[in-house]
């Protein structure tokens, strides 16, 4: 982290590249989109006003609109760090609209981790996204690299490119904080810190100091970009009647669950049928947010009431579960209060005060949640102290959000402990770095050997920093780890290309994970087996949406494939990527459409809810199918995207992998037995085959057809694709 | 009613002569009451108190009607707590205690009931022993019972549900503040048998979601078993053969969860077992 301040000739060294005033531009037609995306060259300092609704309407925002524009503009060929690659930040028509959780931004780019450069996104929360909605803009489209440091301020229709020489090896937190000195408080920054800069791959973007979008700080690294700082101060139109629009809202809310799709609470209470552990409903008496002052106590928050909502996800206590003394989690003593993104009810980020994080030299709040409060997952042994065991999540936490380091959902972590128990790293490592790294710290479960961890990551530093920051397939070809070595496999449960897998379920499960270029990050999927309810209601209620029989699988109790499962499958896909392009959050889940937590409903949500909050926002009314069918045009041109950059239409065998441990896992159990979800070959297969048929896809293949992108008004990708051989 | 011949002259309350108006008022609520027994009524404490304040202008001292009953003169004056709480006087000169009893009866304990049923489930989410429902037990459970049965054909007592142990306890709930389940829970822990409680709603939870339940789950103050006897009272119940569907199993981070062997195998509760303790904090 660089301790400097702010120049004294600040002013002159804020050289104005561009400014262009891009006033005047034609306002949508709808409301949600303003109608302009914003594109920025940072080779020529070119800065662009685009028609959104001419060019991307039909793939409605964020995740779809960035994969048309990796398709018009990106050649396969393209390595994620070259100028000729996009960055694309977007957002869409829902995002700054006060829709409940539209607060998401996907950023979306060639996928520096991946083995193939495939394209993949990465999705932070937080406050940013909305802003740029506010300033006027549907998304931001990057291209090019500056010559020198460079960070784009955008201010309403003004944006410029300013000179970032002086930012360039400060970490996320500086940056911020230089930014909102210079564009004030109410600025909000997405910012990179050193590991972005040197091009590490497991590098992230953050915003808003704690909102981190994975795998893709380097791309700005490689762009000489630092930062996007973005005010606004205009508003989004609602085509909707002000008070449809209120009830729709209201509807939702009370419809809706907590974090990770949970409609029960966390433990028995008096409005609930059931309850679950699964649920992230974990409000209860006598739990309360213990730093805050006074404390906090988060009760009963039945469904219904919106005003408690924001206490139903105690998350401090669930991420620093460690119990001290006194029988209460550290976590519930630290947490200070729960915190979220723009139009979020729901509060899963914790903001904490650890006073021990001083002594490391750190500031003692931060703020994070899930994945992201996990700096110490790379620890083999915790320490025995409870304290300096969350400390050492905490402070690895801290280090990573500030250099911007990416820890791949865990598998960082992971690969580390493996090496370590492995002696790979005394194989690998010169003897002298190897002596150098302070072992003694990590085998005790010191917090302080963190200091050392991330910092050689986010600088590249010495044989060990360049290769774990490579991730996890380039490390192991680096170091000539044989992913199928059962030790790896076991500890791993790596997916493929390097990822680890990320999702319940069996064999719709393992469904949601093939098409993904990094891990699966199917929160629609994983969310409904988070719902809490019990399973055979899971599932009436899952066939009903499907309109098939047995839709969902009980865990670890798995049977032959059903078409329902594959469906199940397919409308997860579809979900996810509308959550990613509207925006909505997909952690959420589809609590309030599949789910609900009324039993007055029999816990059934409203499954066209999504389309009629997307509908109300453009005015461009659809319904439950017109909207899935919004889902699958996205979801098929990511397919073509793929096979594309892969040069390669048999995506069935080449890209649509499954780990042999998925197989062979409980090798003393046979398939389909209690006790075990491992799946059948022969089984993945006919799944694969329903997979694919519900999307219209090949089976031979699982490339979409002619007829299929014809009908989905993507006859451009199958002309394309048949001239390069791609289309079955 | 009309004072008649008892109303005396009015009378300022001042600190002097607080004590002659004490004795004087509680000869005037004693003659009221007499009279109103004498016509088989029971005598509202507000209704003499609001005599009290049309009589004497300025302060009325609060009247002790148990301290009334100590002197000789008022001892035939008595008092009956009526099954929904409140507090009549009559005078045992013309009405039997028996007969009290039964004047203080409501003509219909159906909203009575259906008030403090509410009331315990809203506001301290508990059940309602149906024997508890009125402190004075002035109500035969007979007259519970027919009112209960009532009830359960009335729309506007709909919410009410009654609930019956496997011990023989019934309890009441409204479904407006307490679901079903929840109710169940509570049922059990009302028994004060822990073992039974444990096995119970490991039996429900293996049946219901289906999944094995965790011995820390029961640490929760809703079971009422105090935590430092829990594990002594798992493992006795493991050793009792009416427990003998009742299995345990260690996760691999040495978590102690039990299920109900007639609907979980081992196999499947050790998976969802481990997928709890470890998989899921995998997959955050």
């Amino acid at each position: 982290m660089s301790d400097r301040g702010l120049p004294s000739n600040i002013r002159e060294i804020i050289t104005k590249y561009l400014k262009k005033d891009l006033k005047g531009e034609k306002m949508a037609q709808y409301g949600g989109w303003t109608g302009k995306t914003l594109r920025v060259d940072l080779s020529t300092g070119e800065v662009s006003s685009e028609d959104t609704l001419a060019k991307y309407k039909d793939y409605v925002g964020g995740q779809g609109l960035a994969w048309k524009v990796l398709w018009d503009e990106v050649p396969p060929g393209t390595k994620p760090y070259d100028p000729q690659n996009r960055i694309i930040f977007g957002v869409g028509p829902l995002t700054g609209t006060g829709s409940p959780t539209s607060g998401r931004t996907t950023v979306t780019s060639l996928f520096p981790m991946n083995p193939y450069y495939l394209p993949a996104s990465g999705h932070m929360g937080g406050h940013w996204g909305a802003e740029l909605k506010y300033a006027g803009w549907d998304s931001l489209i990057i291209q090019g690299k500056a010559a020198s440091p460079v960070w784009i301020k955008i201010v309403d229709d003004q944006v410029e490119l300013v000179d970032a020489k002086w930012l360039w090896g400060n970490g996320i937190n500086q940056t911020t904080a230089e930014i909102c000195s210079l564009m004030g408080s109410d600025a909000h920054v997405a910012a990179i810190g050193q590991a972005g800069e040197n091009m590490v791959n497991q590098s992230n973007i953050m915003c808003d100091l704690s909102h981190s979008a994975g795998g893709l700080g380097g791309v700005m690294g490689s762009k000489n970009l630092k930062a996007i700082g973005v005010k606004g101060s205009g508003r989004i139109g609602i085509a909707a009647d002000k008070d449809e629009w209120k009830q729709l809202v209201e509807r939702w809310l009370y419809l809706c669950g907590t974090n990770s799709g949970g409609v029960v609470p966390n433990t028995p209470q008096p409005w609930s049928e059931y309850s679950s552990s699964s649920s992230r409903w974990w409000a209860k008496p006598g739990l309360f947010w213990g730093a805050a002052d006074p404390p906090v106590e988060t009760g009963i928050c039945p469904p219904g009431d919106v005003n408690k909502m924001g206490l139903r996800c105690m998350k401090g206590s669930s991420d620093f579960s460690t119990k001290d003394a006194s029988g209460k989690t550290i976590g519930e003593m630290i947490t200070v209060r729960m915190d979220g993104c723009n139009a979020c009810p729901i509060r899963c980020h914790v903001d904490y005060y650890n006073p021990m994080l001083e002594k490391y030299g750190v500031s003692p709040y931060h703020s994070n949640t899930c994945s992201g409060n996990q700096g110490n997952q790379h620890f083999k042994n915790n320490s025995k102290d409870p304290w300096l065991n969350v400390t050492a999540n905490n402070l690895g936490t801290a280090l990573a959000d500030d250099y911007g380091t990416w820890n791949n959902y865990g598998q960082l972590g992971s690969d580390f402990i493996y090496c370590y128990d492995h002696d790979i790293f005394k194989a690998k490592l010169p003897e002298k770095e190897y002596n150098a790294i302070p072992w003694d710290l990590y085998e005790a479960g010191d917090p302080s050997f963190n200091l050392y961890y991330y910092k050689a990551i986010a600088y590249r530093e010495g044989e060990m920093g360049e290769a774990l920051g490579l991730g996890s397939w380039w490390m192991r070809e680096r170091w000539g780890i044989d992913v199928n070595d059962p030790d790896y496999q076991a500890l791993h449960k790596d997916w493929k290309f390097g990822t680890p897998y990320h999702h319940e379920g069996g064999q719709e499960g393992a469904l949601v994970n093939l098409l993904k270029n990094r891990d699966c990050m199917n929160h629609t999927h994983n969310s409904y087996w988070g719902n809490g309810l019990p399973y055979q209601l899971s599932c009436e209620i899952m066939d009903e949406i499907t309109g098939l029989q047995g839709s969902v699988r009980e865990s670890n109790n798995l049977h032959p494939v059903t078409r329902g499962q594959a469906r199940f499958a397919m409308l997860s896909e579809i979900h996810n990527q509308l959550h990613d392009s509207l925006t909505m959050c997909d952690y959420n889940g589809m609590a309030g459409a599949w789910v609900s937590p009324w039993k007055e409903l029999n816990y059934r949500g409203e499954p066209d809810i999504e389309a009629r909050l997307y509908s109300a926002v453009t005015g461009d009314t659809v319904d439950r199918t017109g909207f899935e069918t919004l889902g699958k045009r996205i979801v098929t041109l990511f397919r073509a995207l793929t096979a594309r950059y892969m040069n390669e239409i048999d995506q069935r065998n080449k890209h649509d992998l499954i780990p042999n441990w998925e197989f062979d896992e409980d090798p003393d159990k046979e398939v389909f037995t209690k006790g075990t979800n491992k799946l059948d070959r022969a089984d993945m297969e006919t799944a694969k085959d329903y997979f694919y048929e519900e999307f219209g896809w090949d089976k031979k293949t699982g490339m979409p057809t002619r007829d299929t992108l014809e009908k989905l008004n993507l006859k451009f990708v199958a002309d394309d694709l048949a001239a390069r051989g791609l289309l079955p | 009613m009309k004072p008649d011949n008892l109303m005396p002259e009015k009378t300022q309350a001042t600190a002097e002569n607080l004590t002659d108006i004490t004795g004087e008022m509680q000869d005037i609520i004693a003659s009221r009451v007499r009279k109103d027994s004498k016509s088989m009524a029971l005598s509202d404490p507000d209704s003499l108190n609001k005599l009290l304040y049309k009589l004497y202008e300025g302060e009325v001292p609060a009247i002790d009607f148990a301290d009334m009953q100590k002197n000789e003169q008022y001892q035939d004056i008595k008092t009956v707590v009526s099954p929904d709480g409140n507090i009549y006087l009559y005078s045992n000169k013309y009405i039997l205690d028996s007969q009290a009893e039964t004047l203080a009866m409501p003509e219909d304990i159906k909203p009575l009931i259906a008030e403090r049923v509410r009331q315990n489930s809203r506001n301290s989410a508990r059940l309602t022993g149906c024997k508890s429902i009125f402190a004075t037990g002035t109500i035969l459970e007979t007259d519970i019972e027919t009112a209960l049965s009532e009830m359960e054909n009335d729309d506007s007592y709909g919410d009410i549900k009654r609930l019956c142990t496997a011990g023989g306890s019934t309890f009441l709930y409204s479904e407006k503040y307490i679901t079903g389940n929840y109710a169940g829970i509570l049922a059990r822990a009302e028994a004060n048998d822990p073992c039974a409680t444990i096995a119970e709603t490991v039996r429900e939870e293996s049946k219901l979601y289906p999944r094995p339940t965790s011995v820390d789950y029961f640490r929760q103050s809703i079971f009422k078993i105090d935590s430092n006897e829990l594990n002594a009272h798992v493992a006795y119940m493991l050793t009792q053969t009416q427990f003998g569907d009742i299995k345990t199993i260690n996760a691999s981070t040495g978590a102690q969860y039990l299920y109900c062997d007639r609907y979980l195998t081992t196999d499947h509760a050790r998976a969802l077992v481990e997928w709890e303790e470890v998989g899921k904090f995998a997959n955050p």
